[in-house]
């Protein structure tokens, strides 16, 4: 197996884990070239970066946005919204 | 059917209500995927205020297309696709395709005639993520993802982000799985690209 051939298919399974003979034959190619092990490291530690920007939760305001466009479109009998989260104050 | 009890229903059964025209169902079904959707949407369209179009279109795909959804496949992936459908749609009326070339490029990395690489590939730190992720990077990363064309930034967040099968991702987009393979490999090498003048250490000449 040769370094462009470990390029094309080593992203089919990052962590070599498959007993395919492809990823057999990519863990003996790994035991001997550097520049291919950098590779599958950077690979890796590319896709932990990106998993770790947080993604935004849905904004209230959204969702009530949202509630009123299917409202519009007749999607539903009556208002439906979520449930605030109770504050302790009681109602006069 | 009480709310208590719609509440308590198994996804099969909402879809089947839902289906059958309760709205209840239909709500509760909105309220089980809109973080899920919203969160998707955001992450393909990379700006608030089109993941929120984004949203929207989808959940109204949804009520008018429900009775159409014949269980084959599972609901989410079927949501995943018409989210999918809406960012491509989106995209497509604004004809952004700078850098597909570029990508294309990244097929074939130069290799000598017994098939080496030409270049030394650069040794990133070892430093875990977590204590890296400053504001340069993030912003650097948010970046990169934003100039991947939306065909491989698809491909990338269901694999990468989303956790999906090379099946299902493949399903989702309505690509071969061979297809899907390929965007995703050529959108791991891009990012990594993106990301080497932050992470990687100065290069050392090796005897090959």
């Amino acid at each position: 197996m040769k370094c462009s051939d470990v390029y094309l298919h080593i992203c089919d399974n990052l962590d070599q884990r498959l007993g395919t003979r492809r990823c057999r034959e990519i863990r003996l190619h790994l035991r001997v070239c550097r520049d291919c092990r950098a590779y599958l490291a950077s690979l890796k530690r590319t896709v932990i970066l990106y998993q770790s920007v947080p993604s935004p939760r849905l904004p209230r305001a959204a969702h009530d946005r949202l509630i009123r466009v299917l409202n519009a479109h007749g999607c539903f009998p009556e208002p439906a919204t979520r449930p605030r989260k109770r504050t302790g104050r009681k109602r006069t | 059917m009480s709310g208590g009890e719609i509440t308590k229903l198994a996804e099969v059964s909402l879809i089947a209500a839902a289906r059958g025209g309760d709205m209840r169902a239909f709500s509760e079904l909105v309220r089980r995927y809109e973080g899920t959707v919203y969160r998707y949407a955001f992450k393909l369209c990379r700006d608030r205020e089109k993941a929120e179009e984004t949203f929207q279109d989808t959940f109204i795909n949804v009520y008018r297309k429900l009775g159409s959804f014949d269980g084959r496949s599972r609901f989410s992936t079927w949501l995943y696709t018409i989210v999918t459908n809406n960012c491509l749609m989106r995209h497509r009326r604004r004809k952004i395709r700078e850098i597909e070339e570029s990508l294309e490029a990244l097929e074939s990395p130069e290799t000598s005639a017994d098939g080496k690489f030409t270049h030394e590939i650069a040794r990133w730190d070892e430093t875990p993520a977590d204590l890296i992720l400053d504001k340069e990077l993030r912003t650097q990363i948010e970046k990169a993802i934003g100039k991947l064309p939306p065909e491989y930034r698809i491909v990338f967040t269901l694999r990468d982000m989303e956790g999906k099968s090379t099946e299902e991702t493949s399903r989702i987009v309505g690509i071969s799985k061979e297809a899907a393979k390929s965007r995703l490999r050529r959108a791991r090498a891009f990012l990594r690209d993106q990301l080497t003048p932050y992470m990687a250490r100065p290069a050392r000449r090796q005897p090959r």
